[in-house]
């Protein structure tokens, strides 16, 4: 056997798992800043229950683009995979999952250009009916407009190091899922 | 199938420590520095802004500030350091437990996670901070469990991994 056989290249499957999991990702955030908009200034930043379960969906399969990515990996190559290697593709995929959903929003906003603004107005609204002091108040609202004035570059500064290192947790679980171990002298 | 194992130290389990610790340190959010601004400010919040909802109200307080994520989020990444740290401690017995066992356990916790979201989505009951955290916890522990074929916090070498029906090599 040949150790040092070159491997394939993992693209393909860092490239399909961050497309899918980019969407979903896309598609849960945006439904989620529509609820945030049909919704009524309640005076709390306590969400709706859909607008939680929106949330969690997001967490919890936002994550599992490692193991996606890692299954095909190994299932179209049939070959050795490292627990670094799988380390490396989780990460990537992490990485590709935010570059992925921010294209899609940032073409979201040529669909609806309102999108942001109308989400950031509502947030606006709620804070305003909040019971809190009028500074506290007023922070709360500039650190919204501030958010909602977010680059493209910002997004990615702050999503690729968590998304990357979630999915690469879940691309070192999928070597153990989806990887059998061969015996060693 | 015998394969020549490269002699290179294993840090992966180190590295893998520092994450997970990492990742708990910053999802506790600025309270546990005291941090003075408004949470939505703070550095750790906005890193795991799109991850979670942050929905303040389902969220541990540390003073003023909110942690960086929900408790449901919080547990599962308290129970994953929790089970990296402990790694070293159950590595030779949970070894011995078949793999599809530790990932059935887990998918239950994952279930179980969804089922109670949903279940107080369509308001079978309400769930609290604390039940949220524990079946987060539950779910993070489970999925540190799941690296235990692949990962010998004790091992200096580098393993490999095939896929089950691999015919490489014949």
């Amino acid at each position: 056997m040949e150790n040092n056989q070159a491997k394939p290249e993992y693209w393909a499957s860092v490239g399909l798992a961050s497309i899918i999991f980019g969407i979903f990702s896309f598609a849960v955030s945006i439904i989620g800043g529509y609820l945030i908009i049909n919704s009524e200034a309640s005076g709390s930043l306590a969400m709706t229950i859909a607008q939680s379960v929106i949330g969690l969906m997001s967490c919890l399969v936002s994550a599992f683009g490692g193991l996606l990515a890692v299954w095909h990996y190994v299932k179209t190559y049939e070959l050795k995979i490292t627990l670094g290697d799988g380390a490396l593709i989780g990460f990537l995929t992490g990485a590709g999952i935010i570059i992925v959903s921010t294209v899609f929003q940032e073409m979201w906003s040529v669909v609806d250009p309102e999108f942001t603004s109308k989400m950031v107005q509502s947030m606006i609204n709620n804070i305003e009916a909040m019971d809190m002091p009028d500074q506290q108040k007023q922070q709360l609202i500039d650190s919204v407009a501030v958010q909602g004035d977010s680059s493209i570059l910002s997004s990615l500064l702050w999503g690729i190091p968590i998304y990357g290192i979630l999915n690469l947790i879940t691309g070192m679980i999928g070597v153990s899922v989806f990887g059998r171990k061969i015996e060693i002298e | 199938m015998i394969m020549n194992s490269s002699s290179q130290p294993n840090k992966i389990y180190y590295i893998l420590f520092a994450i997970a610790t990492g990742l708990l340190v910053t999802a506790t959010g600025g309270g546990l520095f005291g941090q003075e601004s408004i949470w939505l400010n703070h550095w750790q919040y906005k890193l795991f802004d799109g991850l979670c909802h942050q929905d303040t109200a389902r969220s541990f307080w540390i003073g003023s500030s909110p942690m960086a994520v929900c408790s449901r989020c919080y547990g599962i990444y308290a129970g994953f350091a929790v089970g990296v740290w402990a790694m070293p401690l159950y590595y030779r017995s949970f070894k011995t437990i078949k793999f599809n066992i530790l990932l059935f356990i887990t998918l239950i916790f994952l279930f179980a996670n969804l089922g109670d979201a949903l279940g107080s989505l369509m308001g079978i009951w309400q769930n609290t901070l604390g039940s949220r955290a524990i079946l987060g916890g539950l779910l993070g522990t489970g999925s540190a469990t799941l690296l235990i074929p692949v990962m010998d916090p004790f091992s200096k070498s580098t393993n490999y991994y095939y896929q089950e029906a691999i015919t490489y090599g014949k």
